[in-house]
């Protein structure tokens, strides 16, 4: 009898075991991976109106970096989104959500992979995303044509095209500046820098009040290759050098990357961006700027809500401004050379059943009256559209020295370096920068040594 | 009852689940790895590349053996500065009398907060400007001691060993505190009828009790220093200029960073051979019998 009850009590206990491992396959079978997340929007649903509408009912889906939808381009998404959907009855669009990009970025592949590209998809205009997708005859092609009279910057198709062929609509223009705090200056008896030399005079001056000159994010690495973008455009008085370097027309191993190499050491050793900067990340820098212990913060238009962030004193807020990267010394670079590129956009699936549809919800999306006005009007970003019709007047100080930035601004730079280089092998060349930044090697090695990257990387893209 | 246990078929039964288990979530992976590792494997699609990625390693990658240097000083960091003293420590503490519990209490505590904390905490204690140690300097005087702890290249290991050093000690502590408390009580009445000092009686008679739990205490040690990553990850991410990356933070950045996974794969593999050669060495060394007691 006893035997019998523990036999019985061990079949139960496998059981049991067996049984949870059976439930937790199938829950992790229907549920995302990661962060991901789907929800359908709350708004006219299409299956319950009457079918009295013409055309048929749709269903497709948009990929989304954004997961905040109440704040941010999350919610110019989902604004314009919500506005379609009640114009569009027979249309229903589902959203999907995944943060932070490198995720996004893998999921993406994943679906690419499997042919299931969502309908509508967050893009960005680098060829290494760009061009497996392409390969594939995943997405959808644009004419210009298609945004004709939406006041789209010309060069900003540029970064998703590809053998002429338009395959995203750019959403942002991004381009680098120096942000100040006048009051800070003023106080001690110093102007804004015009030259790269003023910022050597402020850091003197600076320096001995116990002030950083330019707050940096270090840790991160990319601001440091924008900073070396732009000190290499003063330089050499424009982009082509590393546009060159990078499409193997040129070299990196040139007088002028080896002189800027050299004075980015100097500006290190000279104190400009403070002790400690090689571990100061995003959030630690912009701090430094916005508790008014920096004077100057080298950072993307996008941190244009410092102006409005209750975080920070008022007393930082109010003396915000923006102001271009100084120009070279010599006069050869000037201020209206801008480090600005399309960074972000929108693509269209063309493997799906409601290719035409979404293709038509796209177009609709970047009609200007949409996106450029909802992005600007809620202080969002800079649409890559002119946006000039929208202005209401109550732009913060910053925003309009931005606006003014870009206005004035005659070369622009398309893309910015780091964003040229193959998946593999941007790490390198971002650390190589780092590096060089740390003074652990010499301006020739470093020059020789990003000229071998850019050599792999080509080799890597264009097998 | 007893003879319900003893089938075989019984035992098989019960440990399956384990077993399963095992080979499932350790083994499998382990092999999918191996093979991985000989492909190009970018996280969607790949082909055999041979043993490229092992060359590559082998003979084209500086980072991978600073990642493994750093990974052997904290090793000996370990070994040679934190074992000593939390022994030293633990033989202390048996001494304190009324001071014994909180004591022990306090060396723990480092070790039951999350590490994420502990490791903002020194992140925030070493910053260059507002650091605390930096403005402790400064003010009794010793400003020119003060240093970019973690932003220096040639520094921050060293704080990072420090802080690691100091993360792990409760632990160590903890396994020679138990160790020593678990030696019988006649041995020390005997020691001192037969008129041995307290110093004797911790050289001949504790330590060499204590050399398991030295053996068991040095290979974790070892292991760990391998291992490490949080804290490396949440203080410096490796950097500046991978002067701090271990093998952990460098298999990551390379793995999920870049979507090298192939490469990474051929990386993780390195690791767990150094991992399985070094215990191997480790017990090899220290074996030395002790007998009962």
């Amino acid at each position: 009898m006893r035997k019998l009850i523990s036999m019985l009590a061990i079949i139960m206990v496998c059981a049991l075991v067996v049984s949870a491992c059976g439930n937790s396959n199938k829950n992790s079978g229907s549920s995302n991976a990661g962060t991901s997340s789907e929800s359908a929007s709350a708004s006219p649903s299409p299956s319950a109106s009457p079918s009295g509408e013409p055309g048929k009912q749709v269903e497709f889906k948009f990929f989304s970096n954004n997961p905040d939808r109440t704040g941010g381009q999350g919610l110019a998404e989902q604004k314009l989104i919500d506005q379609y959907m009640s114009e569009n009855p027979n249309v229903k669009i589902t959203v999907e959500t995944l943060s932070p990009d490198p995720q996004f970025q893998d999921k993406l592949k994943i679906y690419n992979a499997s042919d299931k590209l969502p309908d509508v998809t967050m893009m960005w205009g680098q060829k290494r995303y760009l061009e497996p997708l392409v390969k594939n005859n995943a997405l959808v092609a644009f004419t210009k044509e298609d945004f004709a009279g939406q006041g789209f910057i010309d060069a900003a198709f540029d970064a998703f095209t590809m053998d002429g062929k338009i395959y995203g609509i750019p959403k942002n223009t991004d381009f680098l500046v120096l942000y100040a705090n006048k009051k800070l200056l003023a106080d001690n008896g110093l102007e804004l820098p015009k030259t790269e030399a003023d910022l050597f005079k402020i850091t003197e001056k600076l320096k001995s009040a116990g002030i950083v000159p330019i707050a940096l994010d270090g840790r991160d690495s990319w601001p440091l290759a924008l900073l070396f973008d732009a000190v290499v455009a003063r330089k050499s008085g424009g982009f082509d050098l590393y546009h060159k370097a990078i499409d193997r027309t040129g070299s990196f191993n040139n007088p002028d990357v080896i002189a800027s190499a050299k004075k980015i050491q100097d500006m290190v050793k000279s104190g400009m961006f403070g002790d400690g900067f090689l571990n100061l990340d995003y959030g630690g820098a912009r701090n430094l700027f916005g508790q008014g212990k920096a004077a100057m913060y080298l950072m993307g238009e996008w941190e244009m809500g410092i102006s409005s962030d209750a975080n920070f004193p008022e007393d930082v807020r109010n003396n915000f401004i923006a102001i271009p990267w100084p120009a070279s010394d010599d006069g050869k670079g000037k201020t209206t050379d801008l480090l600005a590129w399309f960074g972000g956009g929108y693509s269209v699936s063309a493997k799906s059943e409601n290719t035409a549809e979404a293709k038509k919800f796209a177009i609709w999306l970047f009609q200007k009256q949409n996106w450029a006005k909802t992005v600007w009007e809620n202080g969002i970003t800079f649409p890559a559209q002119n946006y000039d019709e929208f202005k209401t007047g109550k732009e913060t100080q910053v925003q309009n020295d931005l606006t003014s930035i870009l206005s004035t601004s005659t070369v622009f730079s398309g893309a910015n370096s780091q964003d040229l280089f193959s998946t593999s092998t941007a790490k390198s060349y971002l650390d190589a920068i780092t590096e060089m930044m740390a003074s652990k090697t010499t301006p020739e090695k470093f020059a020789e040594k990003i000229d071998g990257i850019a050599e792999k990387s080509h080799k890597e893209m264009n097998p | 009852m007893n003879k319900l246990w003893m089938e075989k078929r019984n035992i098989a039964l019960l440990i399956a689940p384990g077993l399963v288990f095992i080979l499932g979530l350790i083994l499998l992976p382990t092999a999918v790895a191996l093979y991985l590792s000989f492909t190009n494997y970018d996280g969607v699609d790949y082909h055999s590349v041979g043993i490229s990625n092992y060359a590559e390693i082998f003979f084209h990658d500086p980072i991978f053996w600073k990642s493994l240097r750093n990974a052997v000083l904290l090793g000996i960091a370990f070994i040679a500065l934190q074992h000593p003293l939390a022994i030293f420590m633990a033989i202390l503490t048996t001494y304190t009398g009324k001071w014994e519990r909180p004591l022990r209490i306090i060396i723990f505590i480092p070790s039951i907060i999350s590490t994420f904390v502990t490791s903002q905490m020194w992140v925030s204690l070493l910053n260059v400007q507002f650091g605390l140690l930096n403005r402790m300097l400064t003010a009794v005087g010793l400003s020119s001691w003060k240093q970019d702890w973690l932003g220096n290249p040639d520094i921050a290991i060293y704080s990072i060993i420090f802080v690691a050093m100091w993360q792990g000690f409760g632990y160590a502590y903890l396994l020679y505190y138990a160790g020593i408390k678990g030696i019988p009580s006649e041995l020390y009445e005997a020691a001192i009828v037969d008129g041995a000092s307290k110093w004797r009686y911790n050289k001949s008679i504790v330590l060499p009790l204590l050399s398991p739990v030295i053996r068991i205490n040095f290979v974790l040690a070892i292991v760990s220093g391998f291992k490490q990553m949080e804290t490396v990850f949440l203080m410096t991410g490796g950097g500046p200029a991978n002067s701090t990356q271990f093998l952990g933070t460098y298999l990551y950045s390379k793995a999920f960073r870049d979507g090298m996974f192939g490469y990474g794969n051929a990386i993780s593999i390195l690791f767990i051979i150094f991992c399985l050669v070094v215990t191997l060495i480790m017990n090899r060394l220290l074996k030395k019998d002790i007998g009962e007691f």
